[in-house]
């Protein structure tokens, strides 16, 4: 059964780049879901409902979901993230969309 | 005063609801590797790199102040865990910007700062290096500190002091993570544009 558009919940979706020598899926996996932890607690990822939706190793670019009103929150935690599997790395927010499609483009 | 002719932005002010303005200049005031200015650039950022254009003088007693001065590039930066030191370091006009290592509420500094035209720096790097119970109270510190520094109206820099390219962050991160440190999002962007220009009109 779907839902009526006002019932459900606002997503967006952010378009993030890891500056790092390398990544896997599961390495940048691991390392944005324990820096959202370590931001915002369990309590801030229940709100926040982040989930990883697309990477691509090669070009270490990716596609993060999460509920629009806790964009800042979880921008917050990406950029406090310093290391991907004990490399350095930086994660790079670079646009913020309401669909995954213009995310992309 | 400080930024005699520049407004700092009231909390409730606000310019979020559209993209960010490209015309603004970022600044990062201090970066500590070879070759931060161009990778700064490639993230938009105009930096300030150290020790090539700027001095960090890192003084624990008044007396180390004055050796660290002397041949000093034109952007001063005195860093101290002691506010007796910050406070004679922000008595001197070569000095622009301070940076208090504990980030301990000092009234008596945040007063002569202001006076004195000089900016307080907020170096992120505190923040991103530090994990766990230690990253929470830098936060707590920084944000007690950021709240005295816009009640007594002293001017603060949001800084990377990144010693590598990981350690850069992009002008909009700049800003969120500034928001995370108690500031409204205008406040944050002027911590990043306006004031470091102020700090360097000042250096020139």
């Amino acid at each position: 059964m779907t839902l009526i558009p006002t019932l459900r919940e606002k997503r967006r979706y952010l378009l993030f780049e890891i500056a790092c020598s390398s990544a896997s899926e599961p390495e940048a996996k691991q390392a944005l879901y324990a820096g959202l932890l370590a931001f915002l607690g369990e309590h801030g990822v229940a709100l926040a409902n982040p989930k990883l939706i697309e990477y691509d190793a090669k070009t270490r670019r990716g596609i993060l979901r999460c509920r629009r009103d806790a964009v800042e929150g979880v921008r917050q935690a990406v950029a406090l993230i310093s290391d991907v599997n004990a490399r350095r790395a930086r994660v790079d927010v670079i646009k913020v969309s309401g669909s995954i499609k213009k995310a992309v483009q | 005063m400080f930024l005699a002719n520049r407004e700092k932005p009231a909390a409730s002010q606000s310019v979020r609801g559209g993209r960010e303005n490209f015309s603004v200049r970022y600044y990062d005031l201090h970066v500590c590797y070879e070759g931060g200015e161009r990778d700064a650039a490639e993230l938009g950022l105009k930096a300030v790199e150290f020790p090539l254009h700027g001095t960090e003088v890192l003084a624990e007693k008044e007396r180390e102040l004055a050796a660290g001065l002397k041949h000093a590039k034109p952007l001063v930066l005195v860093a101290s865990g002691n506010n007796e030191v910050l406070r004679a370091a922000a008595k001197i006009k070569q000095v622009l910007m301070l940076r208090s290592e504990r980030f301990e509420a000092d009234v008596g500094l945040l007063r002569i700062a202001a006076e004195r035209n000089k900016a307080f720096e907020v170096p992120l790097a505190m923040l991103i290096e530090s994990h766990g119970w230690r990253r929470a109270a830098v936060l707590s510190r920084m944000r007690s500190f950021l709240r005295l520094c816009i009640k007594y109206k002293a001017a603060y820099v949001i800084t990377s002091g990144a010693r590598d390219a990981y350690g850069l962050r992009r002008p909009r991160e700049m800003i969120a993570l500034g928001e995370a440190l108690g500031l409204s999002h205008a406040q944050a962007k002027w911590a990043i544009t306006e004031a470091p220009s102020a700090v360097l009109e000042n250096a020139q």
